[in-house]
């Protein structure tokens, strides 16, 4: 059972990521539904799980991190300055300008503190995959991390790569699928039906651990309980979410896939997701 | 270091057994070195390898989106992996994923696409790598490379493996002799010369070179005229210094197993055009039509790339 202190810390640091999100979405166009729908398990993943060192972000030591899913680059970003990887205000100021660190996809090239470019679907398990192969080679005790969206689970080299570490036993792969149930048209199981989605996973082979995506105990419960890097199967950590998790007139409406949120809007999430916080833990 | 391939000039030779033969040696040399392939290990001639670094090899069964990748996923932690598979599924079925995946970080990934052009003509339009050569000269950082002699193989993929870069060679199933000397000296980017020649130039890659320099002697030997042979084995980034010393001659005739358009003929013309030069020129290749099921010698004599066709399309510009 996580220690009450911790859930509340990141329950809080989520909620910041979250209101960065908003202010950014009211500057700019993001995807805000996926930011938000996979925003406490990416919180968890940078300001729990991962071994990072964030002057030296090619350290070989470090834990490997693809998001999959490359449209939530925003939240991913957040979460990296969260833990000193840039200034919030770098975001701000450079987000989808001509040559900036960030855009709305990760790149890279432009950002040494993305391992992967992603933004197309489909690519970046199969990559995280090698990445695992290869530190597996090396011996290495260090693992990957992939965040993939529930959509792209529509296109096939998703399950090439899911094949692929099953065969090669690669226990260093930590996959956390965003299971939101809405794709860029609609309800996943409306356009293409996705259930039963844990089952597939375990009929391919893989550890499957499902949680509620937005439960901050559960997301550190198991973390905790990941197996070794020298488990013999990879393991795929589904996580039930809401599409614009925390905003009313957002949440499971696909027209929020992505966008730009106008002053009252803007004022109206921040002060919801604000509430909802401050219910559960106080004012402070 | 000393690479142990042990053909004599007269040996045929397909480039595939070529590349089989030195693997092992290269990865002694290169420690990083990764061998991928999708479901072809006994077709690409792997096995020695294999044999020698069981723990190098992966396969990703028959799946090429995975192939490259993982392919990527290795070369983002150090390692430099090979990837086989036949040409067509090496480039088209994985576009994107070697556009993306590899290209664009500029990992040094070497893909071997076999059966190239109409080489494995009996297999069909399925098994016909046409395409390949345009769509990775489309790929930004990509070097393209279709070696004319098997035995230049070792040396190619030396030279790969230093470029440290995305790296796509064709090679046809065709067994053909050796154009070289042991000793020539192998250069990315830099064609060579099998024949030299003034009056006229043929500028080929792979199985072409050899048709050239048949049609070349027949040329010298009934109507006289020298008729240089170009080897551009590189096909991006262009030797367009040979291209353009060819276009002085007046004459060329640009073959390539691989379809017309987005082929080798069309680069060649286009750095001749650029340069504001005037000279006759012939492209031979694939027409604009699918292939038939047929041999490549019919496909070759049916479409004028065979040494009959190459010889009549540089007499016709005298």
């Amino acid at each position: 059972m996580a220690d009450q202190q911790l859930v509340k810390k990141l329950e809080k640091a989520s909620l910041d990521t979250k209101l960065r999100l908003l202010d950014l979405c009211h500057q700019t166009v993001i995807h805000i539904g996926g930011d938000l729908s996979v925003c406490d398990m990416m919180t968890a993943i940078w300001q729990y799980a991962i071994h990072y060192d964030v002057k030296n972000p090619r350290w070989e030591g470090r834990d490997r991190f693809v998001l999959s899913k490359g449209h939530a680059a925003a939240v991913t970003s957040f979460s990296q300055a969260a833990i000193g990887c840039y200034q919030v205000e770098d975001i701000y100021k450079e987000y989808a300008t001509d040559f900036g660190r960030f855009g709305m996809h990760s790149c890279n090239l432009a950002n040494p503190y993305v391992d992967v470019s992603t933004g197309s679907l489909g690519h970046g398990l199969p990559v995280a995959a090698g990445m695992a192969a290869a530190l597996k080679r090396k011996k290495s005790a260090s693992r990957v991390y992939c965040v993939v969206g529930d959509g792209e689970c529509g296109e096939g080299s998703m399950w090439e790569a899911a094949l692929f570490a099953h065969h090669y036993k690669l226990g260093n792969l930590v996959v956390f699928a965003d299971r939101n149930g809405l794709s860029f048209d609609g309800p996943t199981e409306q356009y293409m039906a996705l259930e039963p989605f844990a089952d597939k996973w375990r009929s391919f082979g893989w550890n499957v651990l499902e949680i509620d995506g937005h439960d901050m105990g559960q997301i550190i419960d198991t973390i905790d309980a990941l197996p070794g890097v020298d488990f013999d199967r990879p393991t795929i950590v589904v996580g039930r979410t809401v599409k614009g998790h925390g905003v009313s007139f957002m949440e499971n409406n696909v027209s929020w896939h992505a966008g730009c949120v106008k002053e009252d809007d803007w004022k109206r999430a921040k002060a919801e997701l604000t509430e909802a916080y401050e219910r559960k833990w106080g004012a402070n | 270091m000393g690479m142990d391939v042990t053909l004599s000039i007269q040996d045929l030779m397909s480039a595939r057994d070529a590349v089989g033969k030195c693997l092992g040696d290269l990865g002694a040399k290169y420690d990083n070195m990764v061998v991928i392939t999708a479901d072809v290990d006994v077709s690409s001639r792997i096995g020695q390898f294999k044999e020698k670094y069981p723990d190098r090899s992966y396969n990703t069964g028959i799946a090429e989106q995975s192939l490259m990748s993982v392919a990527a996923g290795m070369a983002h932690e150090g390692f430099k992996p090979l990837c086989f598979a036949f040409a067509t599924f090496a480039t088209m079925r994985c576009y994107e994923q070697i556009r993306t995946d590899i290209c664009y970080s500029k990992l040094p990934v070497i893909i071997i696409g076999n059966n190239a052009g109409y080489s494995n003509g009996i297999s069909g339009c399925t098994h016909c790598g046409l395409e390949d050569s345009a769509l990775m000269v489309a790929c930004d950082n990509m070097t393209v490379i279709e070696p004319g002699d098997p035995k230049q193989i070792v040396k190619v993929l030396e030279a790969c493996m230093e470029l440290n870069a995305p790296v796509y060679i064709r090679l046809g199933r065709e067994a053909t002799s050796s154009l070289y000397p042991d000793d020539v000296k192998y250069e990315i980017g830099k064609a060579l010369i099998p024949r030299e020649g003034d009056d006229g130039a043929f500028v080929c890659t792979g199985i072409m070179v050899h048709f050239a320099m048949e049609a070349a002697q027949r040329i010298h030997d009934e109507l006289g005229r020298e008729i240089r042979v170009v080897d551009m084995h590189t096909i991006k980034p262009l030797d367009k210094e040979a291209v353009l010393a060819a276009a002085k001659t007046g004459r060329v005739v640009a073959a390539q197993d691989h379809n017309l358009l987005g082929g080798l003929g069309q680069l060649v013309g286009s750095a001749i055009a650029e340069a504001g030069m005037a000279c006759k020129l012939i492209c031979r290749g694939c027409p604009d039509e699918f292939v038939p099921i047929a041999t490549p010698e019919f496909l070759y004599a049916r479409n004028g790339m065979d040494v009959n066709g190459l010889y009549e399309a540089m007499k016709s510009l005298f």
